[in-house]
Order: C-alpha cells, then sequence, then structure tokens
C-alpha cells in the first residue's frame, strides 16, 4: 500500500506538486494522469524515496518513505520513464547486478532472473550486449529491473512507452497478473485508453495539484464524457489545457536555450 | 555498506575491462612512452650505424691549403671525403653531399705564421644526421686547433695549462634533511637536482590527473546521461556506499596508471642521477640508496594527492548536469593543478613557511620540490604527508556527500 499526505515540493520558484494526498491499495491499480508538467514524475520519485517532499510524507506498506527510506524502497520496484541500460552488459548481467543491489544473490537471484527473462520474452536477446537494443528491448530490461526482487508496490512510469504493439501486450497482461498477486500498482500514462484498460481509480493531476480522484466510469459519469480522455479534458480544462502545454514547451525551451534543458 | 561499495567496484570494473578504448587512452600511455622512447634510440642508432661504415660525405674545397686537418679529417670514420662536386649547392640539396668544408687558399700560410683562419662549413638541411657531421668536424677542426696552439705557446716556452688557469672543484652542499641523491661533481648535481625539482611538481599533478578523471566523469555524470542513475538510486542500497565503490574503483586505476608513470618517472631519474653517479667517484650503490628513500617518499606523497584529486572530481562530476557541464568544471581542474604545480615550483620560496607545506594540492607539490631541489626538513616532510593524508580523507567524505545530496544527484535527471 503507498499513502501520500499532503506531499508538496517546489524546486525554487515553481511548485511541482502542491498538497498531493492519496491512497493506493493492494491489488489496485491507481493510474496517475496529468498533461505534460503537472508533476507526475515529481510526484512518484517522492513516493519512491528519490526526492524528499518540502511538506506532507509517503508511506510504502507503512513505512515512512523518507525516515525508512532502504526498507521502503526494498519494498517499492519502480520502472523510471528515463531509464537506460549499460552498453556492454547484457540484460542477464544488468539483472544481476541490480539484484545484488537490492540485497538477492545465489540461486534466488539466479531463479528470479531467469524467470523475469521468460516471462518478459526477453530470452532470446538476454545474453546479448545492450548495445544496439531497441527502445522497446530496452524497455523490458528496465521494467524487469524493477520487478527483480519482488516488490509488493510497484511504481511504472510510462511503462508501454516505446513498445510494440505485442510487447505491450505482454506488458498489460503482467501488470493484470501483478494486480491480481495483490500487489498495489501505481501506473502513470498518457495513454488514456490504457489508463481505461488497467486502472481501478485514476487520480488527475494539473499544475501540481489533485483535480479529481475515482473509477474511470466514474469520471466518466461525473463530467458527462463518453470515454476517459473526454473527461480528462473536460476536468483538467480544454483552455488551461493547452496554457499548461504551452507553459511546458516554453519552459523546456527557456531552459534548452541556456543548455540546461532535458 | 561493504557488499553495495564491492558490488559497484565489480561492476564497474567489468564495465571498464569491456571498454577498450578507455583502457588503452589510460594504459597504453605510460607503457608505450618508455617505448617509444626505446625504439626513436634505437632507429637513431641504427641509422647512424648504417651509415658509419661508409662515413657521411664530406667535400673539402680547398684542401691544399691545410692539408694537415685534412689528413685529421680523413682519419674521422664518421666521415667519408669525397671529391668536391661540380655543383656543391645542388648536391647539399639533393642530400648528396652532407656538408662542404671550404678552407681559404691561404690556410697554411696563415697557420705557419701563427695566425687565426677562418673555415666555412656548409652542412645539408636534409635529414638530421648533417647535426651529427657538424659536430664531428667541429670536433676535429677544435682538437687541431688545440694541437696548433700547444705547439704555438710550446715555442715560447709556455705552459698549456695556462690558457686555463683557474678551475672549478666540485663542493658538497649542506641540506636540511632528507634529500635527492647527492651526485659526484657538483655541476652537474646542481643540473640534474634542479631539473628534478622542477619537473617532478609539474609531473606529479599531470600523473595525479592522468589517471581517472575521465573515468570518474562516466562513472558518475555518465549514469545520469545513460538514464542508468535513477534506477540504481531506487534500489534500497546506500547512496554514501554507491559513491565509495565508484571512488574505489577510480582509485585502484589511477593508483595503476600511476605506478606505470612512476616507474617511468623513476628510470628516467635513476638515468639522470646514476649517469652522474658512475661519472664521478662516488658509490653508485650509495646512490641507488638515496635516491630509493625519496623515490619513496615522493610515491607516499602522491598517493593521497591521488585520491584527493579523484574524490574532488567524483564530486564536482556527480554535481554535473551533463558530460558538458563535466567538461567545463573539468577544464578548470586540468589548467588548476599544473597552474598550482607552477606556483608551488616558482612562486613559493625557496624556504617557505610551515603552513604552506599543509595547504591542499600546494603543500604536496611544494614538498615535492623541496625533496628533490633543496632538501626537506623531516617536520615539514611529516607536515606535508599528514595534510594530504587528512585531505584524501575529506575528499572521499565530499564524494559521498555530493552523492547523497539531492540537489546534486538530481540535477539534469
Amino acid at each position: 500500500m503507498i499513502e501520500a499526505h499532503e506531499l508538496s515540493k517546489r524546486f525554487r520558484r515553481v511548485v511541482a506538486v502542491d498538497g498531493v494526498s492519496f491512497t493506493a491499495n493492494n491489488g489496485e491499480v491507481l493510474g496517475i494522469l496529468g498533461p505534460n508538467g503537472a508533476g507526475k514524475t515529481t510526484l512518484l520519485r517522492m513516493l519512491a524515496g528519490m526526492l524528499q517532499p518540502n511538506a506532507g510524507f509517503a508511506r510504502v506498506d507503512g513505512l515512512d518513505a523518507r525516515r525508512d527510506g532502504a526498507q521502503a524502497r526494498r519494498r517499492i520496484g519502480f520502472l523510471v520513464e528515463t531509464g537506460g541500460l549499460y552498453d556492454r552488459f547484457t540484460p542477464r548481467e544488468h539483472l544481476f547486478f541490480y539484484g545484488r543491489l537490492q540485497g538477492l544473490d545465489g540461486d534466488e537471484l539466479a531463479a528470479r532472473v531467469q524467470a523475469l527473462l521468460d516471462a518478459l520474452e526477453m530470452s532470446a536477446f538476454a545474453d546479448r550486449r545492450a548495445e544496439g537494443f531497441s527502445a522497446g528491448m530496452r524497455r523490458r530490461v528496465v521494467l524487469a529491473q524493477a520487478l527483480l526482487h519482488d516488490p509488493p508496490n510497484l511504481i511504472l512510469d510510462e511503462p508501454t512507452a516505446a513498445l510494440d504493439v505485442m510487447s505491450t501486450r505482454t506488458v498489460r497482461a503482467l501488470v493484470h497478473r501483478l494486480r491480481q498477486e495483490g500487489r498495489c500498482i501505481l501506473l502513470s500514462t498518457h495513454l488514456m485508453s490504457e489508463a481505461e484498460r488497467l486502472c481501478d481509480r485514476v487520480i488527475i493531476l494539473h499544475q501540481g495539484r489533485v483535480r479529481a480522484v475515482g473509477t474511470p466510469a466514474g469520471l466518466c459519469a461525473q463530467t458527462g464524457a463518453d470515454d476517459l480522455e473526454d473527461a480528462f479534458v473536460r476536468l483538467v480544462g480544454e483552455r488551461a489545457l493547452r496554457e499548461s502545454l504551452w507553459q511546458a514547451q516554453a519552459r523546456r525551451r527557456w531552459w534548452q536555450f541556456w543548455g540546461r534543458g532535458d | 555498506m561493504i557488499r553495495t561499495l564491492w558490488v559497484i567496484l565489480v561492476k564497474e570494473a567489468r564495465d571498464l575491462l569491456r571498454d577498450w578504448r578507455t583502457l588503452f587512452f589510460l594504459f597504453a600511455p605510460p607503457i608505450l612512452a618508455p617505448v617509444g622512447v626505446v625504439l626513436v634510440a634505437l632507429f637513431v642508432g641504427w641509422q647512424v650505424a648504417s651509415q658509419a661504415p661508409e662515413g657521411f660525405p664530406i667535400a673539402v674545397v680547398g684542401a691544399d691549403g691545410a692539408s694537415e686537418l685534412v689528413a685529421r679529417l680523413n682519419e674521422e670514420q664518421t666521415i667519408r671525403l669525397v671529391d668536391p662536386p661540380a655543383d656543391p649547392a645542388a648536391a647539399l640539396l639533393s642530400g648528396e653531399l652532407t656538408a662542404l668544408l671550404t678552407i681559404p687558399p691561404d690556410a697554411q700560410a696563415r697557420i705557419e705564421a701563427e695566425q687565426p683562419v677562418t673555415l666555412t662549413l656548409t652542412t645539408s638541411r636534409i635529414g638530421w644526421m648533417p647535426a651529427l657531421v657538424d659536430l664531428a668536424v667541429r670536433k676535429v677542426v677544435d682538437d687541431y686547433g688545440a694541437d696548433l696552439l700547444a705547439q704555438c705557446l710550446s715555442n715560447r716556452g709556455l705552459d698549456r695549462e695556462w690558457v686555463d688557469p683557474l678551475r672549478v672543484q666540485a663542493g658538497q652542499a649542506p641540506t636540511t634533511g632528507i634529500v635527492a641523491p647527492p651526485a659526484a661533481s657538483a655541476s652537474s648535481d646542481a643540473l640534474s637536482r634542479s631539473f628534478n625539482g622542477l619537473i617532478l611538481p609539474f609531473l606529479v599533478a599531470s600523473w595525479a590527473m592522468g589517471g581517472g578523471l575521465g573515468l570518474i566523469a562516466y562513472m558518475t555524470v555518465g549514469e545520469k546521461e545513460r538514464g542508468t542513475m535513477e534506477p540504481m538510486l531506487v534500489t534500497a542500497a546506500s547512496r554514501v556506499a554507491i559513491a565509495l565503490g565508484k571512488i574505489a574503483l577510480s582509485m585502484v586505476v589511477s593508483l595503476i596508471t600511476v605506478v606505470f608513470w612512476a616507474v617511468d618517472g623513476l628510470a628516467y631519474l635513476a638515468v639522470v642521477n646514476l649517469s652522474v653517479a658512475f661519472a664521478g667517484p662516488a658509490s653508485a650503490l650509495q646512490q641507488v640508496q638515496a635516491f630509493g628513500v625519496a623515490g619513496l617518499w615522493l610515491f607516499l606523497l602522491m598517493l593521497p594527492l591521488l585520491v584527493t584529486v579523484s574524490g574532488v572530481t567524483a564530486a564536482v562530476c556527480t554535481f554535473a548536469r551533463n558530460y558538458r557541464e563535466a567538461s567545463l568544471f573539468l577544464t578548470v581542474m586540468q589548467f588548476g593543478l599544473p597552474g598550482l604545480s607552477f606556483a608551488a615550483t616558482f612562486v613559493v620560496p625557496a624556504t617557505p613557511p610551515a603552513v604552506v607545506y599543509a595547504l591542499p594540492f600546494v603543500g604536496v607539490l611544494v614538498a615535492v620540490r623541496d625533496l628533490f631541489l633543496s632538501g626537506l626538513p623531516g617536520g615539514m616532510l611529516a607536515l606535508a604527508a599528514a595534510t594530504s593524508l587528512l585531505y584524501a580523507v575529506l575528499s572521499i567524505w565530499l564524494a559521498a556527500y555530493v552523492f547523497s545530496r539531492e540537489w546534486a544527484l538530481m540535477r539534469g535527471l
């Protein structure tokens, strides 16, 4: 179970996350939706203990993400949106490396690695160096890293980004299975259809604040929309959405101009 | 903690061992430098030897004017006298002739009249061997001139020795402490000591930076650029342990490269200093022992400096947003440390106050200078060694601290 209580994060004068509270239960997929610059990644990083909140707190299975950092992180698997690979390592070596960092070793680690290589259909390239891997192959390795230590809580940031149709289906099936196993899953995505299909509930973030929480069907009913995409646009506000996108782009261009953009 | 450190160390080592380009640029220079020097020396020797049996072709114009000199030139093995060509300039230009010696027609008459004679030596500009020929011809001419002078003085009943009435004898300068090997002759000792004392601080600064700067950048800011930093940070591993694992590998690599460079440097110093020793009456064994003590201290002083540079580099590269920013920071260090070495060599006075030996970076460099130049009192040596150790520890702490700070780690992510 992952809990956020009045989480806030400020970068200089920019308020990225502003008093966000929610609870994601075990056996539930909670979607985090929002336009670019809404604060999704910052929120997920705080939940994973990578960033310290300026106010509020996050709990993972009752452990404070800040105070009990290592223990809380051990109970979380975080699929990072921009997760990369070491080009001179094979997927198997990646998994062994991250497994050891998570405290696994020996037969247990070897068995876990092999199980994930099979589950994510990576056996064909498990012993090839990552140099030259496609985006989809890389994504699967990073996903396997997040699942390696069998965490009860998962934070998946854009899990199907850059994946082809078959890989996307594999990942979605995996998310279903993980939910059935009783894990708590936080899923951030830009794909409304994916959120509608996978999530039990969704949180809509805008400008660092929670705009709405509910089931996809509930949000559609609440806004009178036919699907989640329409509901999302109505909740965020079409004009506000455009402004938000424009601001995000302008901010990015500004930092890129000064050589500090991503 | 130790386990995480070891996991990181092994992973980084494995990554490095698969990166033959980095390995090449780390280890090839110190390995290939002496090999290159030996090869060049062998090549030069071979070129000289291949020409030696025949000798370098030299033409003498006006040979009749100084038959005794020409006879001596004929005896010189590296020279082969040939008839003057029709067009000497063209022959020099083509390399057919290495040198042309022009003797004035009245040379013999002027010699007999005890008057100076001016000879003209024109050497070819092709290759470097004409320089050898120039030396050989000048030596023959000088020897002949010395004999003529001696004959002239003898005719007047004067001793040749009186031409150089004053001599300088070697004296042993007092030192203030541990010092590089004493040498046999004062002039060569002063020369080698000055050279060692002036060049070594710069070499030490270069060695400290040469090892692992690029590697540290790869292991820190490189993780940000590859997108592998975040997955590592979300594991249960301690960030301090991760940082220490990375620094540990950079230390090992830097140490190996420094050992290579140090072996090169010690070989060079041994050649310089032992050649002085063999030239004079001092015992070669004493020279080796004295040099060994100084070399050992040099190595012991260098190690903490190496650690300090690695630690500071790791902190700076962890803070950097990307490679480009890191390279800017490193450029400052790459110019800064050699700059400090020059300052330590030329700006710091010969007998500095004790506090200078306690300054970061500068203290060690000044100690190295004094160790090989004027001598270093034991107390100052201990001060430099102790403070450099302290700075080494502080730099590791700094690197670990920066690696555990959100404001540094999350820049650029």
